[in-house]
């Protein structure tokens, strides 16, 4: 990734309402800060603040950021897997996407990028935690991408749930899940 | 007037109040017009007070705020009927200023309703001295919250009839129905008794300024000759006969 | 020492204003921009400052009337109704000359509109929108780090021309964040405010000091009738037109075609530029950051060099006025407005991607 795209990162997250999709772009976003000189987040979801469309656009990087809104991104992350026919024209020729399976539906055309599924949904309710596959998802992107160093993302986690350890411990568990994911599928 | 500490001290027994200017403005009103005779009031008790150097006056839109050129303390126009929204602000961010707006019943009650009931749910530490002349004064005598039933203006040709225009509001009631509200009172000038006590009564409106207690508010009955089709006695005496029924003076709260 | 943070546009504005020594903050609350009220009622008090939460948009615009002739630094923020509400004293500002702040945050219109982002309310804000015909500086950031950069600027020229100035922003802006280098501008020196009232005790001359916004009523000293203060505002104007124009051109230089916009859709167009320029396509950008004074002359000179010319708004036009305005005819002037969105509802924006179909069919 940092070959192709130099030192910028662009990623677009969508899900629905209550899914954590926008917190997961903000502690990406804040995680990011620390090692990019430019960072931008843009939210956008319906007049429904939960169970609606919800999606935000992440972008970090050395060089100033034209736009925080843009047409289509490096990654992908797809929360809600019936939604990956609706956001794959959203994607570069050679990016990727990370999708949750739960939800996918057959019959995609081939295009130039690359897909993985990962069963967040699955994991979360392995470890017997539902509300915690953005996380999961979160860590797949940075063990395919290594965006930024995992640690910064924990050190964001900390911060966020400083208050409540349990809270913490399940969420540095999944995001941690997912980076494992994340690498042994991009080896 | 700041360096003049030993005159300022000395009890003034006639004349015009010291922060006056020459000639007073008094001339910028028809004759019979009493709210000369409030502004000099004011212009006491923020003396007697010993006030005038912090005070700030804020005025509304009327003939009550021709005063902003006959004295010489610090004073503020404001848009009509928003006195008490610029006064709200000048007192949060200057505590230490005695702040009080001038305003006629028109500009507080009708324009000037919502900023009115703004301060009191609040409970702004300001003061509010309302003048009530039952009609817009400035503009040829229309009518106002506070006309009576019955009394003829330019806009109620045949007399106000409550079932096209209401009825009179009781504005110092109101006022003390808030709890925001720590002093309300009704004062008029139509005799040398009525004068002293109006004057007591922006006394201790101030004074509960002073305190730190919270809003305080005095209507006071005035004048209008010309608007009233009466002469500068008769006037006084429709104050007596009609208007004191219907606007009872007395210490509402406090 | 700047401090580097992670801040939502709405929130920059708050920053902004603490940086620049804002006494006290007005407001209503009114969507898109209630994080901004929010900001401030968790900031300011507990550093001493003033905010209050008026009773109407009308309450907080009159609250800086009065902050303002006090002398302090006063601001207020709102979306499009709220700004309709409050034109009467911002001419009221003008006329009795006092420095303030009003943030606008738009959001779609006419009426209530949408409560999403929009870029409906320039002609309002340009042209002075309340009675009377007067000016106001308007500064239209592009970025959140610019919101937080040009509410302190808002400060500085408020003081400096004793004028209200207004900060346009949008919905867009207000609710992206972005990295932003918190910090004090210093804008130099400016002069005391000795026409402020503070009660006559505290006046260095001891002198009582008169506020009034009617100078055709009671003239205004120095200025001996209505007509000689109407001089002076007008060679304020003059001044503010001739000294604060401020706008930033984007690969303009060899441009056979520039884009126009201020606010989110210029950062939009920013991306298509870069977007045309990968392609060969020489394509450029200019961006008011002062949408008054506007910037007719830079757009004049490219027209005369044969430019034509795409302006972007989210609005159904507006800004083109002021390009036509500029081009005297000699130039073609296309338009992406509100009705080129993504998505035919209030949350679709207009997207580089879009604006490069119009670049691509014009070129
Ligand atoms: S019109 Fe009435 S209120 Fe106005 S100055 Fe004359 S008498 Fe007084």
């Amino acid at each position: 990734m940092e070959e192709k795209f130099g030192s910028r990162n662009d990623v677009i997250m969508a899900g629905l309402g209550g899914m954590g999709v926008l917190s997961a772009g903000k502690i990406l976003s804040l995680a990011a800060l620390k090692k990019y000189r430019y960072v931008s987040w843009l939210p956008s979801y319906g007049v429904e603040k939960r169970g609606g469309l919800c999606e935000c656009t992440v972008i970090f990087s050395n060089e100033e950021i034209a736009s925080p809104i843009i047409d289509r991104a490096q990654s992908l992350i797809i929360f809600e897997g019936s939604q990956l026919k609706a956001f794959e024209p959203r994607i570069l020729s050679g990016g990727i996407i990370l999708a949750e399976s739960s939800g996918m539906e057959d019959g995609r055309e081939a295009r130039d990028y690359k897909i993985i599924e990962v069963p967040g949904l699955e994991i979360a309710v392995s470890m017997g935690m539902g509300q915690i596959n953005n996380l999961i998802l979160l860590g797949s992107y940075v063990g395919v991408t290594d965006a930024v160093p995992p640690e910064l993302i924990e050190e964001e986690l900390e911060i966020r749930y400083k208050t409540r350890k349990e809270v913490l411990k399940r969420n540095q568990e999944a995001f941690r899940r997912g980076i494992e994911l994340g690498r042994t599928v991009e080896g | 007037m700041k360096n003049d500490e030993n005159t300022r001290k000395k009890e003034l027994v006639c004349g015009n109040p010291r922060i006056w200017k020459d000639p007073p403005g008094a001339m910028m009103y028809c004759s019979g017009c009493q709210h000369p005779v409030i502004h000099r009031i004011i212009s006491e008790v923020l003396e007697e007070m010993d006030i005038y150097e912090e005070a700030i006056c804020i005025l509304g839109v009327g003939c009550h705020a021709f005063i902003q050129v006959s004295w010489s303390i610090d004073t503020l126009s404001c848009a009509h009927g928003r006195a008490l929204d610029s006064a709200t602000a000048i007192k949060r961010l200057n505590p230490d200023a005695i702040v009080f707006t001038v305003q006629g019943d028109g500009d507080c009650l009708a324009i000037g309703a919502g900023a009115f009931i703004g301060a009191m749910t609040r409970g702004e530490r300001i003061t509010t001295i309302m003048y009530n002349n039952t009609n817009y004064g400035t503009t040829g005598g229309q009518l106002a919250p506070t006309t009576l039933i019955g009394q003829k203006t330019t806009t109620t040709p045949l007399g106000r009839n409550p079932k096209l225009e209401g009825y009179p509001v009781r504005a110092a009631e109101l006022a003390a129905d808030f709890e925001g509200t720590v002093y309300s009172a009704r004062g008029s000038v139509n005799s040398p008794a009525n004068y002293k006590r109006a004057k007591k009564y922006i006394k201790k409106a101030f004074q509960k300024q002073i305190d730190g207690l919270g809003y305080s508010f005095v209507e006071v009955l005035s004048a209008c000759p010309p608007n009233w089709h009466l002469s500068p006695v008769d006037c006084i005496k429709r104050i007596e006969e009609e208007i004191i029924p219907e606007f009872p003076l007395s210490e509402i709260k406090g | 020492m700047a401090e580097r943070m992670f801040v939502q546009g709405n929130e920059a504005v708050g920053w902004g204003a603490l940086y620049a020594g804002c006494d006290g903050f007005f407001g209503y609350p009114i969507t898109p921009q209630n994080e901004v009220t929010q900001w401030f009622a968790s900031e300011f008090p507990k550093r001493g400052k003033v905010f209050l939460q008026s009773q109407s948009e009308v309450g907080s615009i009159n609250m800086l009337y009065g902050g303002a002739a006090a002398g302090f630094r006063v601001m207020t923020s709102t979306s499009s109704p709220g700004w309709g509400l409050m034109q009467e004293t911002i001419s009221h500002c003008v006329a009795a000359e006092l420095p303030c702040i009003i943030v606008l945050v738009q959001r779609g219109g006419p009426g209530a509109g949408s409560i999403r982002h929009a870029q409906m309310d320039y002609i309002s804000v340009t042209r002075g929108g309340g009675q009377g015909g007067y000016k106001n500086i308007v500064l239209a950031p592009a970025s959140v780090q610019e919101i937080h950069d040009l509410v302190q600027l808002a400060f500085y020229l408020a003081d400096k021309y004793r004028n209200p100035t207004i900060v346009l922003a949008d919905g867009i802006l207000g609710q992206v964040s972005e990295s932003v280098d918190v910090k004090t501008i210093d804008f130099g020196p400016l002069n005391e405010k000795d026409w402020a009232l503070r009660g006559i005790g505290k006046q260095k001359d001891g002198k009582c000091r008169l506020i009034n916004s009617a100078a055709g009523v009671l003239p205004v000293p120095p200025y001996p009738n209505y007509i000689s203060w109407l001089r002076h505002m007008d060679e304020k104007y003059k001044q503010m037109e001739a000294d604060e124009l401020r706008y930033e051109t984007y690969k303009a230089e060899d441009a056979e075609l520039i884009l126009i916009a201020y606010g989110y859709t210029a950062r939009v167009s920013k991306e298509t530029v870069n977007m045309a320029r990968l392609q060969g396509l020489k394509v450029g950008l200019i961006r008011p950051i002062t949408a008054w004074p506007f910037p007719y002359d830079i757009i004049r000179e490219k027209a005369i060099q044969g430019c034509k010319f795409l302006v972007v708004v989210d609005s159904l036009g507006l800004l083109i006025e002021d390009v036509k305005i500029a081009v005297e005819s000699r130039a073609d002037v296309g338009l992406v407005s509100i009705l080129d969105r993504h998505l035919p509802t209030d949350g679709g924006m207009i997207m580089p991607g879009r604006v490069f179909e119009e670049v691509k069919r014009l070129i």
